[in-house]
């Protein structure tokens, strides 16, 4: 029987045994779908924001008499809608202002609950400029919006402004200026600023991501840790070793397991990359197709050393420390690379021709920087040198360690072993 | 019976195999031929300078106490581990990593997917062993009927009691047929039904061929199942050879004996001791049965029984590692 069929039973019976685990199916679909019904009952409640709320009365008392009928007309027009504005912007409400000949008759409707507020134009208001606001006494934050207070300027303006300034410049005077907003890229090209909408999701698209890819590699890897540790425990790895070597156990195992990895990253680009794709920043379907890529890399280098270290442990506790431990030191270059000048910046680009670092820091710039077709290549063989000095470290490990039970060997234990082999 | 070592002498006698096979063809070819092997974790020595063989349709047994090195020499023939110094040959050849489909292995150590079923564990492990898929169906089909776990086949292993458990793990070192089969502590754990069950597998297996190389605590099967054995001490052999030979050889010189006769009058005789046959007559170095026995006839004396007395394995072994022998 060839090795390469060997290593290929190895890995279907790995491969079978993993992804009909329960704990697989939650990761797998039960993750995505949580982040994105996550995502689905946010946009939902923000559609609902969106809808045009009932317009607060407010009782309005013009002492100063700057407000002209048609202005106090108006106002007493029925409910008027909210102003749309963009996903995450506060909604634009319109008040509904109510007049009132004085103000203990505009207090009396505040406190019989008629009006919402009570907005007082001083008497000297020409003056002074004041306007006072009553609102019934609470716990809570005053519930006035500023654009309530906007329309009401407004209005002033527009009654103050009729008959002593016409035309176009009391249009300018009365409306907002209409902005019209470019952003400018680093090559000097000019294109339309990106709403906040489409500017949040360019935020937190890739991170979310990243966070799923960076868990397939770990999670693969752990389930590579805990199938050897529990083979241990059962002491089934005698009787695999009996028929296999342990080089044909350990490569069947990582690529058995490292395709449940694929597909679970495959899963997550289903369910997550692809609606993510338009906010994947820099990257875009460069990130898509490369992202796993990297993932079956960093997985390979992963999944070798947490072989090499994990096999001396057959306890759950031991092996879970051992896997949060890889997970660090997995997650930090993240955590470098929040910290640096950018990800473009030469820590950037050093963490990701460091084999230990590299997946991660790559995981990363694909989507949030400019990492050229030299980083790639870079990294892909740093990677690469780190997958066959890791596999090689592992399948000695392996073989000194693999029937070793009981205590595991503290280093200097550790260091005679490895001279004595 | 063939004739090999006697006596233990630490290096395998070729001209010995050469006249062993002779006499007998199907035992030309060793099944298993281990010369001088060692092997060492670190500074301690673990197997030292052990040599044997086991030929096809035997069974033979490998004793020894805790710790003496007999699983590392197992794990050796089976190319876990690399020896030090020394050789394997499987049969006829050296050892190579493709022989591991040859051998059926059942560890001290047994292990098992708890959580698989039966039937899906078994399947695999044939599989390992090069069957294809088919094979490894067929022949699993054939074994869970044959010791009674066909009706238990779909039930994860770990809701089967503890013998089909232990079943279950014989299978998987038979499933793939092989040539040479080694059980490391076979019977232990197995209750009387089950341990019956297994001998019988283990005298069909020799029947058909294998070679068996038994390895065990429980000296009175091996004595009943083993024609030859190994017994191994702190690492080295101190005991190599056929049963009968090896009984005969540390024979404490003794016979039970049923007479009238006044035993102590007999100048053979050393001293005499009560039993549950008659007396067990302790005879002088120099003299043997066959002595007495002309000394009873030529009085006349009546004798109702007369046999050499047996000596145990185990107290042989026990002797052994006490350091009395």
């Amino acid at each position: 029987m060839t090795s390469l069929r060997k290593i290929l039973t190895v890995a279907r019976y790995e491969f079978t045994c993993a992804v009909t685990r329960k704990t697989f199916l939650i990761v797998a679909f039960g993750m995505p779908l949580f982040v994105g019904g996550s995502g689905a009952v946010g946009a939902l409640v923000s559609v609902r924001q969106l809808k045009p709320p009932h317009s607060p009365t407010i009782a309005l008392v013009d002492e100063a008499i700057v407000l002209k009928p048609d202005e106090l007309s108006a106002f007493a027009k029925a409910d008027q809608p909210a102003e749309k504005s963009s996903f995450l912007s506060v909604v634009q409400s319109k008040a509904r202002f109510k007049p009132y000949a004085d103000l203990d008759q505009a207090l009396a409707a505040l406190l019989r609950e008629e009006v919402t507020a009570c907005y007082l134009i001083e008497a000297d208001y020409l003056a002074s400029g004041n306007i006072t606001t009553f609102e019934r006494e609470s716990k809570l934050p005053s519930g006035q919006l500023p654009a309530i207070k906007e329309q009401l300027y407004d209005s002033i303006r527009a009654s103050l402004l009729d008959g002593r300034v016409t035309g176009m410049a009391r249009d300018r005077l009365l409306e907002k200026p209409k902005f019209q907003s470019k952003e400018v890229s680093p090559q000097g090209r000019i294109k339309p600023m990106a709403s906040v909408t489409h500017k949040f999701f360019s935020m937190v698209g890739p991170i979310f991501f990243f966070a799923m890819l960076l868990m397939s590699v770990f999670m693969s890897s752990t389930y590579l840790l805990q199938s050897l540790t529990l083979e241990k425990q059962n002491r089934v790895i005698e009787v695999l070793l009996s028929s296999v070597t342990h080089e044909e156990l350990l490569a069947g195992k990582i690529f058995g397991l490292g395709l449940v990895g694929l597909l679970q990253t495959s899963v997550y680009a289903a369910l997550l990359g692809y609606p993510l794709l338009p906010f994947l920043g820099a990257g875009g379907w460069k990130t898509l197709l490369l992202s796993p890529l990297y993932v079956i890399l960093g997985y390979l280098l992963f999944a070798s050393l947490m072989t090499a270290t994990g096999i001396f442990f057959s306890g759950e506790q031991e092996v879970g420390q051992l896997a949060g431990l890889w997970m660090l030191v997995m997650a930090a270059p993240a955590v470098i690379l929040a910290l640096s000048p950018g990800l473009d910046s030469w820590i950037a680009k050093a963490l990701s021709y460091f084999p230990l670092s590299a997946a991660t820091a790559m995981l990363l710039r694909l989507s949030w920087a400019k990492a050229g077709p030299v980083d790639v290549l870079l990294s892909i063989a740093a990677l690469i040198a780190g997958i066959y000095l890791a596999i090689r470290f592992a399948a000695r490990m392996f073989r000194l360690a693999s029937l070793m039970y009981g205590k595991p060997p503290n280093l200097p234990e550790l260091l005679r072993v490895i001279r004595a082999d | 019976m063939i004739t090999r070592r006697l006596a233990y002498s630490g290096e395998i006698d070729p001209a010995q195999t050469a006249a062993a096979s002779a006499l007998d063809p199907v035992a030309r070819e060793d099944a298993v031929a281990v010369a001088g092997v060692s092997k060492s974790f670190g500074s301690v020595t673990a197997v030292n300078n052990v040599s044997f063989t086991v030929g096809r349709g035997e069974v033979f047994g490998l004793v020894g106490p805790n710790g003496a090195g007999k699983t590392t020499l197992i794990r050796m023939i089976m190319n876990i581990f690399n020896p030090d110094e020394g050789g394997i040959r499987v049969l006829g050849k050296p050892l190579a990593p493709q022989d591991k489909a040859r051998i059926g292995y059942l560890p001290e150590e047994r292990g098992v997917y708890t959580k698989q079923k039966a039937r899906f564990v078994l399947e695999y492990f044939a599989q390992l062993k090069g069957l294809s898929r088919a094979e490894a169906r067929s022949n699993a089909e054939a074994w869970l009927k044959k010791l009674d776990l066909w009706e238990v086949r779909d039930r994860q292993i770990q809701e089967l009691s503890k013998g089909n458990q232990q079943k279950v793990q014989l299978i998987s070192a038979l499933i793939a047929d092989p040539e040479i089969v080694i059980l490391d502590e076979p019977l232990s754990g197995l209750d009387p039904v089950n341990a019956r069950l297994l001998v019988s597998v283990i005298r069909e297996l020799a029947a058909e061929g294998k070679a068996v190389l038994f390895s065990s605590h429980q000296m009175n099967v091996v004595e009943s199942l083993c024609q030859r054995v190994l017994m191994i001490h702190r690492g080295k052999a101190v005991l190599y050879g056929e049963l009968d030979r090896i009984r005969r050889d540390y024979s404490d010189n003794a016979v039970l004996v049923h007479t009238d006769a006044a035993l102590e009058n007999c100048h053979f005789v050393l001293k005499t001791l009560p039993h549950e046959q008659g007396r067990k007559v302790y005879l002088r170095q120099e003299a043997h049965p066959e002595d007495l026995l002309s000394w009873l006839i030529h009085r006349g004396s009546g004798v109702k029984f007369f046999e050499q007395a047996p000596v145990k394995l185990e107290e042989i072994y026990v002797n052994i590692v006490e350091g009395n022998l």
